[in-house]
């Protein structure tokens, strides 16, 4: 194979496999953002917290990494539900800006809470040897970890669709995304929709935390630093609460990513911003955005 | 207000142990200027345990008088905020003496600031060629970018024979001076550089980069990036992708502001660094510094350079105050500091007589496995390097 | 006895043009607050410098409440033009003019281009898009000032810069005395042509602007006019912030153009309460010395107590702390029964 179909392969692999991870990540902010309008800019706390969970795990308990990756879903869901009734739920009705200071607070309460108990250096884990390793196929050439990626979030991508499109309770929160108020008015507990919903997607949230150790990193700061990409995915997907929409936009993401760094590494950081700066001017709604 | 609850508290203990004890004397007063919050506060959490190690083994008076230490955020790099709390530390908190230059602007910010206020100040991390020549009071703990860089180039090329070279650097000043000084050293050593790649200090994701240098396939990729997770996540990156297998060495700067076995897992053996300081060094100062640090923290502790960076500065402080008899006076004390040499952990040290810039050993390390531990063990030492011979 | 009150009491009714002139008024708590900023040079001299930061800081935030709580576009990027203000000041002096007042005019013309050039695109988009498009330029003008390191020194920052002293005879001294009044006095006068924008025509056809942004998808050319114009008038009161600082400081690095600080200041106008124009000055104080002092208190977790009080405003006030305050003097007043009837 010529190099520069080689190298075509590597950046496709690589980058939609980094697009995935950030779509687990945000698909639920996404949702949430667009059934209840509420901007809950801590969601990389959550994240942040699904990552701590499975070192923790690893480190003190001896679990394999694997095996740590269902309980970040099931413990960051818990979480989330917590904060969601004590704190959230009051603050659907404020305005945007209050959703915003309140969110910002708890980034930085999560900050502190996160450098108090576990230190302010990054986490290492160590993964077991069948993801660290590349493997060939023919004359391509991938990372374990990659594949893993990959194929977690295909299923739960598949999952997620399969969810909202052909379940009942999928047909309930497309009617709350839709329209609150007509979903109330045919008698779907909205709040109650709303809070599983937010649970799950929080619980996303923290399975892509811990599954992202090992790419992205994990330290105290983390929901700041990817603060920026959640907004990205959640604003290029559009705001409307689409799925679709926030999968396209974090594969756009990793790909372009991905293949700036790989293709023309002198431009940094330039390509993502640069590519955001583009589709929102040119649909300011984002790509399935309503308008 | 603070000024009287102190005051009040001060009668208080006179009052309750009725005895006036050494504190006849002012206490001698350390500002700490270092990055206690956001995504670098390991390097304020490992200035604390270098003051902890250091008062525990030597007891929290110098001189007979008491230290105090005055410790502030700098919040990262912000050279506003380090200019405003050197002037906080001189004005309000009248210190005698000041750690800090945890980044390279906030060292250049506090630079004019202590000049004004005649404060001795120690760079503890900041790395940029020259800067404690901006201010005659101050010396650097740390070191210059240029040093391990060149002398890690220059042996790749001269002595391991390995004659084309790759620069992955951070995508800021530092990291182009970084890439400046591997490309002289790898020239001088005989070899080329044949890439090198920027990386932008807000990157999530290495594999594209490690990927291109995989392609270039050089003898040896030189690496240069702030310690902590960036550095981290290279290596993990470098590893996965198999560059080793490929035959591709790597060189690095310091990886982890802890050791860098302790946040990188289990694959460091590839790896090749020029530093200041190597743990297993046997001389008495380091085997102190150890077994102090041993003892403040625990016996599974192992320190990093900025904690062994701080007990430095504070051994010197020590001999600089003992030698005027209690007494910090700006000037004597710079006197007593530039074109004078100490005994640290890492060897002998000495500050140049006019830039106070420091002079110490450059280590050559590779990390090894042995026994299923890893560790930093020494290839090739190169005796009191000033940056000053490099550049020209 | 607040100024406002005869207004009231004269006209039972009164119609938004009068309330709005009685708004215009200077009230009582005004020349107090102006007093207070004077008192803490005598009072707190070893605090100048912090004071120096909070005042420039009061300023920015001012200029985002320009755009936010009057005009309704909210920006994520707002430093963009607080640090082409600083850079501009920076690199005059680097190069050689370094009077300290011109730097400061010149930089907020610069800073008025760049919000002029930003205008064209700042009006079409709103929601989080404006959000995004914001934080966007703000990225972007960050990753090309790092780029640009052989002008702006990058990450090291201008090296050697150093403004002349003011008017020719106030060194800008290390205890932060000249740097103060300075500020003080050129915060003041671009607080009075805020203050006069504010309650002129213009500043009302702005309000409505902010009401009808929220019902309506696309903005008609008048109304886009008004924003592009204000926006204007926000980025040149944010360079001229950026550039007393640059002066106070005596030093331009990255971080003036850093996510950071544009994240900060929006936190702080939210604090004090945005549309109320002494909300910026408010929140920049709470927020600053809360910060000053519980970094103090513990340079490592201050960050979680930051975070708690943000929780707690938002939880318990309707507009941040000025919003607090006005509720509370509404309360006192009609517990003592004279208010009028809510």
């Amino acid at each position: 194979m010529p190099p520069i179909v080689i190298g075509i392969v590597q950046v496709l692999f690589d980058g939609v496999a980094f697009g995935m991870l950030l779509f687990v990540m945000s698909v639920g902010l996404s949702i949430t953002l667009g059934m209840m309008r509420f901007a809950n800019l801590a969601h990389g706390s959550f994240a942040m917290l699904g990552g701590y969970t499975t070192t923790t795990l690893m480190r003190h308990a001896g679990w394999s990494f694997l095996a740590t990756l269902p309980v970040s879903f099931v413990l960051i869901a818990a979480v989330s539900v917590v904060l969601e009734r004590v704190l959230y739920r009051r603050m659907y009705q404020a305005k945007e800006l209050d959703q915003v200071l309140l969110t910002v607070g708890i980034i930085y309460m999560s900050i502190a809470g996160a450098a108090y108990v576990w230190g302010p250096e990054p986490q290492a884990i160590s993964l077991p040897d069948y993801l660290t390793v590349y493997r060939t196929v023919g004359w391509f050439s991938f990372s374990t970890y990659g594949a893993l990626l990959l194929a977690v979030g295909t299923v739960l991508t598949l999952a997620i669709f399969f969810g909202l499109e052909r379940t009942r309770f999928g047909a309930m929160i497309r009617a709350a995304v839709d329209d609150r108020r007509v979903a109330l008015g045919v008698g779907i507990d909205v709040n109650r929709v709303f809070t599983i919903t937010f649970a799950v997607g929080s619980g996303l949230a923290g399975l892509g935390g811990a599954l992202g150790i090992n790419a992205l990193g994990l330290d105290p700061s983390f929901p700041i630093e990817y603060l920026v990409f959640f907004l990205i995915v959640v604003s290029i997907g559009g705001t409307a609460g689409s799925v679709k929409g926030a999968l396209a936009a974090a594969l756009l993401l990793g790909l372009s990513d991905t293949a700036g760094k790989y293709y023309i590494p002198q431009t940094g950081a330039f390509i993502i911003y640069v590519v955001m700066l583009l589709v929102m001017l040119w649909r300011p709604n984002g790509l399935f955005g309503r308008a | 207000m603070r000024k009287i609850l102190g005051i009040v508290a001060a009668a208080a203990l006179v009052a309750g142990t009725g005895i006036a004890r050494a504190d006849d004397l002012p206490p001698l007063k350390i500002g700490v200027i270092m990055t206690y919050s956001g995504p670098f506060a390991t390097y304020g959490h490992q200035a604390d345990l270098g003051i902890e190690t250091y008062l525990k083994a030597h007891g929290d008076t110098i001189a007979g008088r008491k230290i105090e230490f005055v410790r502030k955020d700098d919040t990262g790099v912000a050279p506003d905020v380090s200019k405003r709390v050197t002037q906080e530390l001189a004005v309000r908190d009248k210190v005698d003496i000041i750690f800090g230059g945890c980044w390279s602007p906030n060292a250049f910010a506090s630079a004019p600031v202590v000049t004004e206020a005649k404060i001795p100040f120690f760079i503890i991390v900041a790395a940029t060629d020259g800067i404690p020549a901006k201010s005659p009071y101050m010396v650097r703990m740390s070191q210059p970018v240029s040093v391990p860089v060149y002398t890690e180039g220059r042996w790749a090329a001269e002595t391991k024979g390995w004659k084309t070279g790759y620069s992955a650097v951070a995508d800021y000043v530092l990291g182009t001076a970084g890439a400046a000084a591997f490309l002289k050293g790898m020239e001088d050593g005989g070899g080329k550089v044949i890439g090198n790649v920027r990386i932008p200090v807000s990157n999530p994701d290495f594999t594209p980069f490690v990927q291109r240098i995989k392609e270039a396939h050089p003898q040896v990729a030189q690496l240069f990036l702030p310690a902590g997770a960036l550095a981290v996540g290279f290596v993990k990156a470098y590893h996965d992708i198999g560059l080793l297998k490929d035959g591709i060495n790597l060189v690095t700067g310091p990886l982890s502001e802890t050791q860098p076995t302790e946040t990188l897992g289990d694959f460091v053996d590839v790896i090749y660094t020029a530093g200041n300081w190597i743990e297993d060094n046997d001389s008495p100062a380091n085997q102190e510094f150890l077994k102090a640090f041993r003892d403040a923290e625990g016996p599974d502790a192992r320190p990093g350079f900025v904690a062994m960076n701080i007990w430095d500065a504070l051994n010197i402080t020590r001999q600089v105050v003992e030698a005027q008899n209690g007494k910090i006076d700006p000037d004597a004390t710079m006197g007593l500091l530039r074109g004078h040499q100490f005994v640290s952990p890492r060897g002998p040290v000495a500050f140049d007589k006019d830039t106070g810039e420091i002079i110490q050993n450059v280590y050559l390390q590779q990390a090894v496995t042995e026994n299923g531990k890893i560790t930093m063990k020494l290839i090739q030492t190169l005796p009191m390097v000033h940056a000053q011979t490099i550049a020209q | 006895m607040t100024a406002a009150e005869p207004a009231r009491d004269s006209a039972p009714a009164p119609s938004a043009v009068a309330d709005f002139r009685a708004q215009a008024r200077w009230q009582w708590y005004e020349p107090l607050f102006w007093l207070g900023a004077i008192a803490w040079y005598f009072l707190l001299p070893t605090y100048l410098p912090l004071g120096t930061q909070i005042l420039a800081t009061a300023l920015f935030a001012l200029s985002l409440d320009l755009i936010l709580g009057y005009g309704g576009i909210v920006s994520l990027g707002h430093t963009t033009f607080f640090g082409v203000g600083a850079y501009t000041a920076g690199l005059l002096a680097r190069y050689g003019w370094q009077e300290p007042i011109s730097c400061l005019v010149a930089a907020g013309l610069l800073a008025a281009f760049a919000g002029w050039i930003c205008s064209f695109v700042i009006v079409r988009v709103q929601g989080i898009a404006l959000l995004l498009v914001t934080l966007g330029i703000n990225l972007v003008l960050y990753e090309a000032a790092n780029k640009a390191y052989k002008i702006t020194g990058g990450a090291d920052g201008l090296q050697g810069i150093e403004f002349s002293p003011l008017l020719g005879m106030f060194h800008f001294d290390m205890l932060g005395r000249t740097a103060y009044l300075y500020t003080l006095i050129v915060v003041f006068l671009v607080f009075l042509v805020a203050r006069r924008i504010v309650y002129s025509p213009f500043g009302l056809a702005l309000r409505g602007m902010r009401e009808n942004w929220k019902r309506m998808p696309a903005l008609g050319a008048g109304l886009r006019r008004h924003g592009a114009l204000i926006f204007v008038l926000s980025a040149a009161i944010a360079g001229i912030a950026g550039a007393l600082l640059a002066e106070s400081v005596q030093f331009v690095a990255l971080d003036s153009l850093a996510v950071q600080r544009s994240v900060d200041v929006l936190t702080m106008l939210i604090v004090g309460g945005t549309g109320v124009l002494y909300g910026s000055f408010v929140g920049a104080v709470v927020y600053m010395v809360a910060r000053d002092q519980l970094a103090d208190l513990n340079p490592a977790y201050w960050y979680f107590w930051i975070g708690l009080m943000l929780v707690l405003v938002v939880l318990f006030t309707r507009n941040g702390v000025v919003g607090a305050l006005a509720d509370s003097a509404a309360w006192v007043q009609r517990k003592r029964g004279r208010g009028p009837a809510p």
